[in-house]
């Protein structure tokens, strides 16, 4: 069964359609990577599906459930979890302490929701880390914060807004382990992302954002010899190797 | 850092693991002297609050120490949606002032104990903040500060020119006497400022304690997150507005608490002497100068403050009225330059430097 649907989602602003009838579904296990050009509206889908404001049109259908307009509280105790693109840590507060908000979304005991904090921050390789405060740490760390707190919260379907971005190449070989590790851990990966590299290792379906709708969808083989891809996103000059 | 980010726990080991767990176990035992210390100093200052009233026999100084505590637990009250919750109230008077005038009124017009008025007052103080609550907290910034002051002044306004709230007698801007005719601690009335002392030292020793478990609860990661970042808090489950609506009423509820005390002390309250700005200023004052969001910081902000005010008000009182706001107005320009997270972290600092000293010294003693 799809464990996310989106059905003909469109988002408007004002005048501005940012997303125009998107669809696409992914199915449990999966790493799905959306990529688009600046603008293309990949974070306004993103933020619909996140619960940040609800579609004009359309539906979101998360587990079976239709989940347009609800609060992003809501939908993270249902087992959807997101990070941000500009990473928010609670800058003076320790790592373990991050997590462990996110921890609290199972329990409401502090011992357990920091035993489930440590659990996750093992899990990522990060307890070294634990009592360094957030705001001291470096971009990488930082966006691995950002993954380790929404992963505290046990989700079933992870949302990761350009966790990639402004890493150097071998932080991002890192973050694309920690992104295929968390999936063999049974969780579900919605990537939005810039770097082609990355994604086209990553993704095991690709879905292509263009002026808010969708121009591609399939393999990344596929999509990156699509000739509608190279057109929009890619550029004409873009040789496929 | 180009290795395997989740490699096999078994990668972890270290060479050195014999040596690794002896520094662990020596570190163990200079925490537990640590905790130790630490310890035995909170009993210490516990046991000088307690004895104090002996030591100081002058009503004056024990009016002045008297005043410390009950800003100390009203910077506390506050410290829970101001401190933790990320937000500036700066009308918290006007809780102080529901507090005061209904244990007052109960009293006078019906013979209720002030006991008793005190937690009614308290139910009305968290309603009354959560009718400002609800619509404002959502705010940020400037914006819920500014809604908090005009809603106290409001209230102020009223209070000021109405005689009569129904049946109940407010008498406007003249205030109310309470004659000291029932002595006695159910009527919460003495003639000795030391069962005064026991009170708010109580309520103090209780609020602080209070803090300190809502800071390491649920509600208190929730408000602190909330009040930092709050679109990540809410992606993490976090329902910010109720937390912060949550430890508003917590905060109404104590600051009212206060009211009936202070009513109690002075026997006499009228509007500007309860729902002032002045004293929202004050407690905010404290709070931020003193460190807010931390347990320690307001009662070091009073500790530090209050001397200040009621020095400024013995020798420039006739003079320069309001002095004591003025150079709290210094002094937090200062503070916000030098140490913007307030004098807790300095004075914390030093603490723990001292601590370690004197764990070091008892380690190197019990090693000979």
């Amino acid at each position: 069964m799809n464990l996310l649907e989106l059905r003909d989602v469109t988002k408007q602003f004002g005048g501005l359609t940012a997303v125009d009838s998107l669809s696409f579904s992914m199915e449990k296990g999966e790493i799905l990577g959306v990529i688009g050009p600046n603008g293309a509206g990949k974070s306004t889908a993103f933020n619909c599906i996140a619960g940040v404001f609800p579609p004009t049109k359309g539906e979101v259908v998360f587990d079976g459930q239709l989940i347009n307009g609800q609060n992003p509280w809501d939908l993270c105790k249902k087992g959807l979890a997101r990070t941000f693109q500009i990473v928010k840590p609670f800058g003076s507060k320790s790592v373990l302490y991050n997590v462990t908000v996110g921890a609290f979304a199972n329990t409401s005991s502090r011992g357990e929701a920091e035993a489930r904090a440590i659990e996750v921050l093992k899990l990522l390789n990060f307890d070294d880390k634990k009592d360094v405060r957030s705001a001291d740490l470096t971009i990488a760390d930082r966006k691995r914060l950002e993954i380790a707190r929404a992963l505290a919260t046990d989700p079933r379907l992870l949302l990761l807004d350009e966790v990639m971005a402004g890493l150097r190449p071998a932080e991002v070989d890192e973050m694309v382990e920690i992104i295929r590790f968390l999936r063999d851990q049974g969780v579900t990966i919605l990537v939005i992302e810039h770097i082609m590299r990355a994604i086209m290792a990553l993704s095991d379906r690709i879905v292509v954002i263009h002026f808010g709708k969708k121009i591609a969808e399939g393999v990344p083989e596929a999509v990156a010899s699509d000739e509608n891809v190279i057109k929009a996103y890619l550029g004409d000059e873009y040789g496929v190797s | 850092m180009t290795g395997k980010p989740i490699a096999d726990t078994g990668g972890n080991t270290t060479p050195y693991e014999t040596d690794g767990v002896l520094l662990d176990r020596s570190a163990l035992a200079r925490q537990v002297v640590k905790d130790t210390i630490n310890k035995v100093l909170l009993g210490a200052v516990l046991i000088l609050v307690l004895a104090l009233p002996a030591i100081v026999s002058s009503p004056t100084w024990l009016h002045i120490i008297v005043l410390i505590f009950f800003y100390a637990y009203l910077t506390t009250s506050w410290n829970m949606v101001g401190g933790f919750a990320g937000v500036l109230p700066l009308g918290h008077a006007v809780f102080l002032g529901i507090g005061a005038y209904t244990s007052t009124v109960l009293s006078l017009q019906y013979g209720i104990s002030p006991w008793l008025g005190m937690f009614v007052g308290g139910i009305l103080a968290v309603a009354a903040g959560m009718v400002i609550g609800f619509p404002t907290l959502k705010m940020r910034g400037a914006y819920f500060a500014l809604a908090t002051i005009a809603f106290a002044e409001g209230v102020r306004v009223m209070v000021e020119n109405m005689d009569y709230l129904g049946p109940f007698k407010l008498n406007g801007p003249r205030g109310l006497q309470i004659p000291p005719l029932n002595i006695g601690w159910p009527h919460f009335m003495f003639s000795s400022k030391v069962p005064y002392y026991y009170i708010i030292l109580a309520m103090l020793l209780i609020i602080l304690f209070l803090t300190w478990a809502v800071s390491r609860s649920k509600l208190g990661y929730y408000l602190t997150a909330g009040g930092e970042e709050p679109e990540a808090a809410q992606a993490l489950g976090v329902n910010v507005s109720r937390a912060k609506v949550i430890a508003m009423a917590l905060s109404c509820f104590f600051t009212a608490l206060a009211g009936t005390f202070y009513a109690q002390f002075s026997l006499f309250i009228h509007p500007k002497s309860t729902i002032s700005l002045d004293i929202s200023f004050e407690i905010a004052f404290i709070a931020l100068i003193g460190g807010r969001g931390s347990i320690a910081g307001p009662v070091l902000g009073a500790l530090l403050l209050r001397p200040v005010s009621d020095l400024s008000r013995i020798y420039f009182g006739d003079i320069l009225p309001g002095m004591h706001l003025v150079i709290y107005g210094v002094v937090l320009i200062l503070v916000m330059i030098y140490q913007p997270r307030g004098l807790q972290e300095p004075l914390t600092r030093l603490y723990d430097r001292v601590v370690n000293r004197m764990a070091d010294g008892f380690i190197k003693g019990g090693a000979k």
